[in-house]
């Protein structure tokens, strides 16, 4: 018996010495899958409450304004309001799924989040730029077509970043199980002959 | 740390004596860090598989420190929380038994900070000359290693469980303790020998 043999079993040996199926060991499995379900930290909670809150009186605002403005506001304007209030209902509906699922996970939500930052902010820009167009309104409309525009390249960075991390994952995975395919068929070649599976 | 590197340096596998290591396998490294990354992309099945694989060594290294059953596993599933909570964060997944040492042993110090001082815990051991090494095959006896880790110092009873679940090497060790790797080697050489003591004393 080599020396990684010996050790592994007097862990193993070591191991089953405590106690593993208590009350207290169920007590645990019962509160472990709570906290798998309900992992949502204190600030997280609090991030996505404000996310929420803010997206809701966006909503609340925009949609009133486009309900109740005079009759003289173009329509183009109030078409614009309305789709202010839609992503703002939007993020709020973000900020409660993600409440009311109870689960943190960073990259998913990130992923989701930049994806809405990025679209949300594109159409905005072109129907703001629509908007200047159709109304004339050059000089009024410009430096908020500029401001649109910065923050677009500043949605698309935090989306490549979102993707690029994504991307990362993917492909370190694919080739950690490729070097496992290796190892695999490396195990297979060292092994007496008698001990290699047969063809199938 | 390289996964090859890692491989070469395994605590269990060294011999102060001979400087010799024992080569283990890739494969179970390779797994973890195959692990992790599931992990990190939102499988609920890996986060299962994850506590599946570690749930009995975690729960051993507490339990050398919280006498309360019912504690020990309560200090487990915070520990797992953060786990959750951070993993996304693991930059290297082959360092995954060092940060969950590092977690279930902050979590095992908060839990006693009333009890012993962090100093405590943390204090260098006296210095050691590293003579024979008293490798883990001469405690053959595991009920009697099992209770004779419950009667030695706390700061060798740390080292010598480490050592016992062998997930980490020298240099790992020394990150979950904070302490220099030449500290925990003589740490471990002293452990041992009081551990013996201990059990030539029964």
């Amino acid at each position: 018996m080599s020396e990684r043999e010996k050790a592994e079993r007097l862990r193993e040996r070591l191991l089953g010495l405590d106690p593993q199926e208590s009350e207290f060991h169920q007590q645990y499995g019962a509160g472990l899958q709570s906290t798998f379900d309900r992992q949502l930290s204190g600030p997280s909670r609090l991030r996505y409450g404000a996310v929420g809150a803010a997206g809701l009186l966006g909503c609340l605002v925009s949609g009133s304004l486009a309900l109740t403005e005079p009759g003289t506001v173009p329509m183009a304007v109030r078409g614009l309001l309305a789709l202010f209030a839609f992503f703002g209902l939007s993020w709020t509906m973000l900020a409660t799924w993600v409440l009311l699922r109870g689960r943190d996970h960073l990259l998913v939500q990130r992923t989701v989040a930049a994806r809405m930052a990025f679209g949300f902010t594109l159409i905005t820009v072109i129907a703001l730029a629509l908007v200047i167009f159709v109304l004339e309104r050059g000089a009024v409309g410009t430096p908020m077509l500029a401001t649109g525009l910065a923050l677009l390249i500043l949605a698309a960075v935090v989306l490549a970043d979102v993707r690029i991390e994504r991307s990362e994952l993917a492909i370190r995975e694919q080739i950690l199980r490729l070097e496992g395919r290796l190892m695999e068929m490396v195990e297979a070649a060292r092994r007496p002959d008698g001990e290699r599976p047969g063809p199938a | 740390m390289n996964r090859q590197a890692r491989a070469h340096d395994y605590l269990w596998a060294y011999r102060p004596t001979t400087g010799d290591f024992a080569l283990p396998t890739n494969r179970q490294i390779l797994e973890l860090e195959l692990l992790v990354l599931r992990c990190q992309r939102g499988e609920r099945a890996a986060f299962d598989e994850l506590v599946h694989a570690w749930e009995r060594k975690l729960f051993f290294y507490v339990r050398r420190f919280v006498a309360n059953e019912e504690e020990a596993w309560q200090i487990l599933q915070e520990v797992w929380l953060q786990v959750l909570r951070g993993i996304g964060s693991l930059r290297e997944p082959s360092r995954l038994p060092v940060w969950l040492y590092a977690i279930t042993r902050n979590h095992v110090m908060s839990h006693h900070r009333a009890e012993y001082a962090r100093e405590r815990w943390l204090e260098p051991a006296d210095p050691v000359e590293l003579g024979r090494d008293d490798d883990h095959t001469s405690f053959d006896d595991a009920e009697l290693v099992y209770h004779g880790l419950a009667r030695i110092p706390p700061v060798d009873r740390e080292v010598l469980t480490l050592f016992f679940l062998h997930d980490l090497s020298i240099d790992e060790v020394a990150q979950v303790l904070q302490i220099p790797p030449g500290t925990v080697k003589s740490r471990l050489f002293k452990a041992k020998r009081t551990l013996r003591d201990v059990l030539e004393a029964q």
